[in-house]
């Protein structure tokens, strides 16, 4: 616990370190979970076509600058790669891998698109609120129709948000079309908006399982994520998810709401996901480091205020 | 705001009574070994790429009605079944696309953050999508931007259609609003360049062209006609998951698919990526994207047609039964003889929609007027040139000829321009009073051109039929001339016994008039404006093939 705080205390320490990043990292992924022959070098984990639902993101929420929306996602794994070349394909050896996430968004503002339609940017709550990120090892593939085997009670990797650097939505003002154009129609007709959008997230790592990740480690660590995903309606490469999780164990939350036309007239709004995650790996500084930054920090109104009146 | 979304939402709901028919995404017979035979897949899910937003960040910033060019280009990661598992890429294969598409800025969000769509008035060479496979080294490589466009074409088509196009790119968007390290997918590769942070997405629909029947096995040209690729991408600043490219292809490769034009565009992005730029000039704004690529028979444009074709053929071959030497037999050279090829039509021969487009070259190689090259629209064309109109002509197609082609005939008119001519070209067209020159030495010359071209049936350079009814398509080809679009072309049929005689009895026809200057000119010697060249015939070799449009 002591640790984890460390790391988030430090973590806000590196965002006050404005414009200065780290490459993002290689680690090694245990792909079995059990040491030998398993263990690939990888870079980023490139996850397959999957779901978002907006709850509360749907224009009869009502939507309006200010509303709060909150996102749930979940995905199957397509691949973790190192510079760009395949280590591991999910379901290789019988391991498959899922990732779950929730987060809040607020929208920021709502203007015409130009064309007919609308465009929605989000940013962070102005208040924290709850959050979770999770990769989960699993023995099948989760099913994005029924919404089920995404989450799990023990994830290889947790995390919560802690930046949205752009998050946007534009819903055009061609006509509806079927939501399912994924095969068979599975949705009995249900419409939806055409619409396009991004989530560029920054999250902070506060678990892994040393069993998949053994070069990570939470404790000694600050372990920030990088993900972001396209954000897409009708579903043109995977199938509407019936259910999705609010707390990232299991499917407890049947997707209702979405109104006659998806993205319409209902109070929330489903959308095709793509993401892909990279991770950034730092040392956690010295208690005397932490102190040092610290002090730095506090001085940095100071030495202003000197500038400001010189 | 209120006041946005309640309008936004009333008039969808009126769109929404006319619901767009979509039908949903198909499975696809796929090889992955190039070796003709299929597997299904579902969709494409690509890797992390790289996308330029050529002219994306212009003094001070986007407007709209602003115009820029997406460029993108990455590696596949996997193919992906109709119930999600994965198909991973072959050992020692790689694919790749690259893609350019116009936009226009609808909409301004901020700086830098447009809301943008298909720019359809833009030139033709600027809108393609290309898939390209390779088993050889070097792998296409993300930070030299090199080797996405290289060995062998499999897909082919134009964007119809930005479904969605949206970018955020600003640096209040940044963590405590300071820029960012551009390239931090592992080293830094571009000393320390900064960048904005940015998010958003482009979802576009592209007609297909041609596929190649090794990786694309069991598609007629008829299913290829219908078919219809969705592209989604995410789009982000600073790179993460990928390095930022250091060129992109700003071409395709034409008609022919070979060769590929290398890649020539090397962004330029400024101090920081996306920064405010005040004062020029013209900059461009990168970023990383993720893309994935699903298919799905589309629906026709009715009336609407495009052609592909290529052939070659001597000036006044009157003899549809009677080929191949005619050109080269001819030693006093009497006749021009000449090749021509190109695809024309696509991606939306709508008016409305900012068509034709399309790309003509035609080679007159020997004869009277020399050995010249005169082309339009395509890449390597003055941007000037270009396809104005099409006209389809002559219902119902002949069998198997593009078997749900709604036409026989069309016609094309549009400027061109001379790339290369001898000096009997020059000595000839100076005969005439027309100083024509390369268009590397007159840039701003253009020429009005007109082509009419007949698909009458398989293959496009013979009768299939053993008894031909030559002195009827003889006749028919006498009868249709070379005249404006809106003149009415005679019907093919009519001249036969019947539709199964008419086209088994003559091959398909070719015939085209360059003007003195960019004014239509008329077909004849007793026009007053008439043309400085004219040749039409029956094709010696080649075929011509009409298509539907589909959207």
């Amino acid at each position: 616990m002591f640790k984890k705080s460390v790391a988030a205390m430090s973590f806000c320490c590196a965002l006050g370190a404005a414009g200065v990043a780290q490459a993002d990292s290689t680690f090694v992924f245990d792909t079995n979970g059990a040491g030998a022959g398993g263990q690939v070098t990888v870079d980023a984990f490139d996850w397959l076509f999957g779901n978002v639902l907006a709850l509360n993101g749907g224009p009869a929420a009502p939507l309006a600058v200010g509303s709060i929306v909150t996102d749930l996602y979940q995905a199957n794994l397509n691949s973790v790669t190192l510079s760009g070349a395949n280590q591991f394909t999910n379901g290789a050896g019988g391991s498959f891998f899922t990732v779950v996430a929730s987060f809040s968004e607020r929208v920021t503002a709502i203007n015409p698109d130009g064309s007919g339609g609308i465009t929605a940017n989000f940013n962070d709550t102005l208040t924290p609120s709850p959050s979770f990120f999770q990769i989960c090892a699993q023995s099948a593939l989760g099913s994005d129709l029924a919404g089920t085997g995404f989450g799990c009670a023990n994830p290889i990797l947790s995390g919560v948000l802690t930046d949205i650097l752009v998050a946007n939505t534009t819903v055009s003002g061609a006509a509806p079309q079927l939501l399912d154009q994924h095969g068979a129609d599975d949705w009995a007709g249900q419409l939806s908006v055409l619409s396009g959008g991004s989530a560029n997230l920054q999250l902070l790592i506060t678990g892994v399982n040393s069993a998949y990740f053994p070069t990570l480690s939470t404790g000694t660590q600050i372990i920030t994520s990088f993900t972001n995903t396209s954000l897409i309606t009708p579903f043109h490469e995977t199938d509407p998810s019936k259910c999705f999780t609010t707390t990232g164990v299991a499917c407890n939350f049947a997707t209702t709401g979405l109104g006659t036309v998806n993205g319409l007239n209902g109070t929330n709004f489903i959308f095709q996901a793509d993401a892909n995650t990279s991770l950034v790996v730092a040392s956690v500084p010295e208690p005397a480091t932490i102190a040092l930054l610290g002090l730095g920090l506090v001085m940095i109104p100071v030495l202003s205020k000197r500038r400001k009146s010189s | 705001m209120k006041r946005v979304l309640e309008y936004f939402a009333k008039s969808l709901a009126v769109s929404a009574i006319a619901v767009s028919v979509a039908t949903a995404s198909t499975t696809i017979k796929f090889d992955p070994n190039g070796a003709g035979s299929g597997i299904d897949v579902g969709s494409f899910d690509w890797l992390y790429g790289n996308a330029v937003n050529v002219g994306g960040n212009p003094a001070n910033g986007l407007v709209v009605g602003s115009k820029f060019v997406i460029l993108s280009q990455a590696k596949l990661n996997s193919f992906v079944a109709p119930d999600s598992s994965i198909i991973p890429v072959p050992a020692g294969k790689e694919f790749t696309f690259v893609y350019s598409i116009p936009v226009v800025v609808t909409a301004v969000n901020g700086p830098n953050s447009p809301n943008y769509r298909l720019d359809t008035s833009a030139p033709p060479d600027q809108n393609f999508l290309e898939l390209w496979v390779k088993d050889t080294l070097p792998l296409a490589n993300d930070l030299a931007g090199t080797g996405f466009n290289v060995t062998k074409r499999i897909l082919w088509g134009n964007v119809t259609n930005v479904v969605t196009g949206l970018l955020t790119a600003q640096l209040g968007a940044c963590p405590s609003g300071q820029a960012q390290l551009f390239d931090q997918f592992h080293a830094d590769d571009y000393g320390g360049k900064l960048t904005v942070c940015a998010g958003g997405s482009t979802q576009f629909a592209a007609d297909i062209i041609t596929l190649d029947a090794d990786y694309f096995p069991g598609f007629t040209q008829a299913q290829i006609d219908q078919l219809v690729t969705f592209f989604n991408s995410s789009n982000i600043a600073p790179f993460h998951q990928a390095d930022p490219s250091q060129k992109f292809v700003s071409d395709d490769a034409g008609a022919a698919g070979t060769p590929s034009p290398a890649p020539d565009v090397i962004p330029n992005l400024g101090n920081v990526n996306g920064g405010i730029n005040t004062s020029g000039p013209t900059l461009d704004f990168q970023n990383q994207a993720d893309a994935n690529q699903a298919f799905q028979p589309g629906t026709e444009v009715p009336g609407t047609c495009r052609v592909t074709y290529g052939g070659n053929d001597k000036n006044g071959n009157v003899n549809p039964a009677s080929f191949g030497s005619a050109c080269s037999s001819d030693k006093g050279k009497l006749q021009n003889c000449y090749t021509f090829g190109g695809q024309v039509g696509a991606p939306t021969a709508d008016p409305t929609q900012g068509g034709p487009f399309g790309e003509h070259t035609h080679h007159n190689v020997s004869g009277p007027a020399g050995d010249f090259v005169f082309r339009a629209g395509t890449h390597s064309a003055p941007k000037s040139t270009r396809i104005t109109a099409t006209a389809c002509k002559d219902p119902d197609a002949c069998q198997p000829a593009a078997a749900n082609a709604k036409f026989k005939q069309i016609d094309f008119e549009g400027t061109g321009s001379f790339r290369t001519l001898d000096a009997t070209a020059i000595n000839y067209f100076k005969s005439l009073g027309v100083d024509v020159q390369p268009d590397s030495a007159k840039p701003d010359a253009v020429y009005y051109f007109r082509v009419d071209m007949d698909d009458l049936g398989e293959p496009g350079n013979k009768p299939s039929s053993k008894h031909p009814d030559t002195a009827n398509a003889i006749k028919f080809f006498n009868d249709d001339q070379n005249n404006p679009l809106a003149t009415a072309d005679p019907t093919f049929i009519s001249y036969f016994a019947d539709k199964k005689t008419a086209c088994t009895s003559s091959a398909d026809v070719y015939q085209m008039l360059i003007c003195r200057d960019a004014t239509p000119c008329g077909p004849g010697t007793n026009n007053p404006n008439p043309p400085i060249y004219a040749v039409r015939g029956f094709l010696t070799g080649g075929n011509i093939q009409i298509h539907p449009i589909i959207k």
